[in-house]
């Protein structure tokens, strides 16, 4: 509960702007950055919208769930919103799983920011990973690198971009930037009959990048599908000493 | 090219077709000829038949035209009552009372051998079966049963139409966790086979006059099997194949507005066709889905968007069940669709037309043959259209819909109670839908002398065409999204009918759409209304929850095998409607349901 | 620029209803709300449950289906049992009486909305 009402205001003072922020999370996120305290995994979700990243994110915690009677989940959902005007945060309407006692979520609307992500994201990112949840899932939208900035700070442990097999063709596939970032790229709705092409294109795309990414096909809104336990198992393997991520001059872009 | 797209093909071919006959009527004289003779022979063997007041009418009203184009165009175009493309109905007589002869005296004289003064229904000899099918649920199986009986009292056939409470309508137990304030709210409770056997007791549910409506559509191939399972525990196994009624069961409108599905659309679907499989072969007299738009039109689409959505869904349906290997001609007979009736003017010529182009579609696009091609229909009037403020206003909503329904030849009707915004109607108001009815079809001329009447009147011709273009324009959207299925995946049907809600909603605070007592002349002072609104007993609430746990506590060896059985069919694949059958002696719903999810997974909402 | 308000829309346990939700929403919305839509057919825990982690300032539920008087009653009663002063309001058509309000509003429920109030009024 109490997690609850420190998250709003967080809220309140990015959106006054106010520079001194409150004790607790200054030194969390000092903390955060040097490595300390960190209880939970913190994985970031991207991608275009209509790729099924809700749904996607909903089928893995149903599998944490079940798996680990005591675990526990944090999420952070982002929608996009003009600032100063309402927003529709619709996601748990359809995140059926995840309304459950040991999932904590939380829907932000982005308020004009540009990049998907709230104002006050960093600040309630670095609060919930202290919090001791087993994961807190970062959910935004976009493809670019402002959708999952957090990388450079080493908040996050792992980002997942899910694809749309319907992207277009494979010269759209150049202006997607997080497909040089995430260390998972998911074509998701893989049952389409596109999904066979997108997944030699994109294949061919990480080849190049010659990174330690790798690349899933899934069908998320089936239930118990393959692909989604593949991710799963994935994502269970983040441990808190991974290899460094090996970045590359492409952060500039 | 999807059947949808063959079925716009085949809707705009025929139309050509039709002109062509036209030209040909007018170019080949031996054609035109057989064409006049034909319209001849027609009219003059129709009966003629007197109104109570002695006037003189044709059983049959057809256009006064003896130029062969102009016949032709008619019958190729519309068709006679009873023939394709059956434009102006699906049989050849309907609503008619029998011929009256004049016996003494003429015209305005008082004659003898005329009506009685007893009750409509008691009148010499009945229509072949009443329209009058009455919408009705409440509290436990044996209250409904008493009202079923209420209902029915003065009528020849049984019609009965059942509404389930909120719990069984989205296969939960009675005894579910924070469900017990819902049990017998808004339709009848049923969790076992013994309710079920409670809720149509004292009736002869294998006798030519009964039929059963069930409106469920998410648990539904379930609800059957108990159906079923009750039947037989009356009357044997041989009751089976008698069995008359219908049960909804339509999953692509409950995505699309009714929000009640249960399992995942394919796994939804798949049921759905077990048991639409299962009955065309056993039940041959039993309609397994209902293809509704009622709902549609409820949750606020157009009434354009409700037809073309319920037929393209019909279509898909007619694919799905042919790809399983089911005879069209073993189903095709068997579908039936449900319409609301709303005061729009497109509703003076909706059901025509969308019975005209599933003639067409079913007949050219997918083969069938004449019982197949028929759209039989019950229409409900609009309950959207029904307001709390000065409710009264209501009865006379109503009657309009009515006329327009049976304008449209209908098949079967249910009028709405004036109290419906408020509960589920209560008997005073039910009595007067019931009567609204009567009035129209038995008391009233218009329907019951002559076909057609109302037919091919400039103003319905008009709307027909631009209701058609409207259709098929909407059957090429969805033909464009990949189908019916791909376009409810993609939300496409769900988007169109909340915007067109949003739109609706608008309009009336705009007040560009008049609804009196609400927007327009509205009376100052809030009355409330003086009725009596029906809510279920906490007692009988609590009874429902005794039995069912009893029930559960009797069977829970049986039902756990049971189960495990079903299950089983349903990993390997095979048509699950047996099993079932099996499972609802020993286990209840909610159980059935909660099993089946661990093996399908839930229904994911959309937005 | 002071923060959005955050309020909270859900339809009850087997109830499907959400032609008037929807509605609603975008007319919340339009005014700068934001809304937290949880669908439809929604247990009382998980309406509760997403209204304290979101820390919503009230929640709106639209009910048609009947057993409004228990429902709502049971939220308010969660709310309160786990220390929190989140505002509940609703409608439900004309399914709600005015005798029914009177007793919603007896166990805590902040507004009952009739059938025919503007879109308007609710926002205010």
């Amino acid at each position: 509960m109490e997690l609850a009402r420190k998250l709003p205001e967080i809220e309140e003072a990015a959106a006054k702007q106010k520079k001194h922020r409150t004790s607790n999370i200054k030194s969390a996120r000092g903390r955060i950055r040097r490595g300390e305290h960190r209880t939970s995994k913190v994985i970031g979700f991207t991608g275009p919208g209509g790729a099924g990243k809700t749904t996607l994110i909903d089928e893995l915690v149903l599998r944490f769930l079940n798996q680990n009677p005591k675990g526990r989940i944090a999420i952070l959902s982002h929608d996009p919103s003009v600032i100063g005007e309402g927003a529709l945060l619709g996601d748990r309407a359809t995140m059926i799983n995840s309304q459950d006692d040991r999932v904590f979520m939380r829907s932000m609307a982005t308020r004009g920011q540009a990049g998907g992500l709230s104002p006050a994201t960093q600040d309630c990112l670095a609060l919930l990973a202290e919090s001791r949840f087993d994961y807190v899932i970062i959910e935004t939208v976009g493809t670019g690198q402002e959708a999952m900035p957090f990388q450079k700070n080493g908040i996050v442990d792992l980002t997942v971009l899910v694809m749309n097999p319907d992207y277009g063709s494979r010269l759209q596939l150049q202006k997607i930037v997080m497909l040089d970032l995430a260390d998972i790229v998911v074509v998701n709705k893989s049952d389409l009959q596109r999904a066979r092409t997108a997944h030699t294109e994109i294949e061919q795309r990480l080849e190049q990048n010659r990174r330690d990414q790798q690349l899933i096909d899934t069908v998320a809104k089936r239930h118990r599908d393959s692909g989604v336990d593949e991710l799963f198992d994935l994502i269970s393997m983040v441990g808190r000493d991974r290899r460094p991520r090996q970045t590359r001059g492409r952060e500039n872009l | 090219m999807s059947k949808l797209g063959q079925v716009v093909e085949a809707v705009e071919n025929y139309n050509k077709f039709v002109l062509n006959q036209v030209k040909r009527a007018r170019s080949d004289e031996k054609f035109g000829r057989e064409l006049f003779e034909r319209w001849n022979a027609i009219r003059a063997k129709t009966p003629v038949t007197h109104t109570p007041t002695g006037l003189p009418l044709p059983r049959l009203a057809l256009p006064e035209i003896d130029e062969p184009g102009e016949i032709a165009r008619y019958f190729f175009g519309e068709g006679l009552p009873g023939e394709f493309p059956f434009l102006n109905g699906a049989y050849r007589e309907m609503y008619l009372e029998p011929v009256r002869e004049i016996e003494t005296g003429s015209y305005g004289k008082r004659t003898s051998g005329d009506g009685t003064k007893g009750k409509a229904s008691g009148n010499g000899a009945q229509p072949p079966e009443e329209p009058t099918r009455l919408f009705s649920g409440l509290m436990l199986a044996e209250d409904t049963n008493e009202r079923f009986h209420y209902l029915t009292q003065h009528q020849r056939t049984h019609r009965l139409s059942t509404a389930f409470d909120g719990p069984t309508l989205y296969g939960i137990d009675s005894d579910a966790d924070g469900v017990f304030g819902k049990i017998g709210e808004g339709g009848v409770a049923i969790d076992t086979v013994e309710d079920m056997v409670r809720l149509y007791d004292g009736f002869d549910l294998g006798s030519p006059n009964f039929s059963a409506s069930m409106t469920i559509s998410g648990p539904a191939p379930i609800i059957m099997a108990m159906y079923i399972a009750a039947a037989k525990r009356r009357f044997g196994p041989k009751v089976v194949q008698k069995l008359r009624g219908t049960i909804q069961a339509d999953i692509f409108k409950e995505v699309q507005a009714q929000n009640e599905t249960i399992f995942p659309i394919e796994p939804s679907l798949r049921f759905l066709t077990d048991m639409v499989e299962f009955t065309t072969r056993e039940m041959p007299r039993w309609y397994p889905i209902s293809i509704s738009g009622y709902h549609i039109g409820e949750a606020g689409s157009t009434p354009v968007q409700q037809a073309a959505y319920t037929l393209s869904n019909g279509f898909a349906y007619a694919e799905m069940f042919a790809a399983r290997g089911i005879p069209i001609d073993q189903f095709g007979p068997r579908l039936s669709f449900f319409l609301d009736c709303g005061l729009d003017v497109e509703y003076i010529a909706l059901a025509r037309v969308s019975r005209r182009i599933w003639a067409i579609g079913m007949r050219d696009a997918f083969g069938a043959g004449p019982r197949g091609q028929l759209f039989k229909l019950h229409t409900q009037t609009s309950g959207r259209s029904l307001i709390a403020a000065e409710f009264k206003n209501n009865l006379t909503r109503t009657a309009a819909e009515l006329i327009l329904a049976y304008i449209n030849a209908t098949n079967s009707c249910h009028s709405n109670s004036a109290d419906e915004p408020f509960t589920t109607p209560s008997e005073e108001w039910i009595r007067l839908a019931a009567h609204g009815q009567a009035i129209l079809l038995e008391e009233s001329g218009i329907f019951k002398h002559t076909m057609n009447m109302l037919s091919g009147s400039p103003g319905m011709k008009a709307v027909e065409r631009a209701v058609e273009v409207a259709i098929l324009d909407e059957f090429r959207e969805i033909e464009r999204l990949g189908g019916v299925l791909a376009a409810v995946e993609d939300r496409y049907q769900r988007s169109q009918i909340q915007n067109a809600a949003h739109r609706y909603e608008e309009q009336i605070y705009a007040g560009t759409r008049p609804i009196i007592g609400l927007n327009k002349y509205r009376n100052g002072e809030e009355h409330a209304p003086e009725i009596k609104l029906a809510r279920t007993p906490r007692k009988k609430q609590e009874l429902q929850v005794d039995r069912l746990v009893k029930f559960k506590k009797k069977n829970a060896e049986k039902a756990k095998r049971a189960l495990d059985k079903l299950v089983d069919v349903v990993e390997r694949g095979e048509n699950c409607f047996s099993a079932l059958l099996e499972a609802v002696e020993v286990a209840s719903l909610g159980q059935i349901t909660g099993r089946l999810q661990e093996v399908v997974g839930r229904f994911r909402p959309m937005v | 620029m002071p923060s959005p308000i955050r309020l909270l829309t859900a339809g009850p346990i087997c109830d499907g209803h959400d032609s008037a939700i929807n509605t609603i929403n975008l007319e919340f919305i339009r005014h700068g709300i934001e809304v937290i839509y949880l669908g439809y057919h929604r247990s009382v825990g998980d309406i509760v449950r997403a209204a304290i982690q979101e820390d919503v300032r009230a929640i709106g539920i639209s009910s048609y289906n009947g057993g409004h008087i228990e429902f709502f009653a049971e939220v308010v009663a969660l709310l309160r049992k786990r220390g929190s002063d989140i505002k509940v309001f609703g409608g439900g058509g004309g399914t709600i009486t005015h005798d029914d309000a009177a007793a919603m509003k007896r166990k805590g429920v902040y507004k009952i909305f009739f059938a025919g109030t503007s879109l308007a009024e609710m926002t205010d």
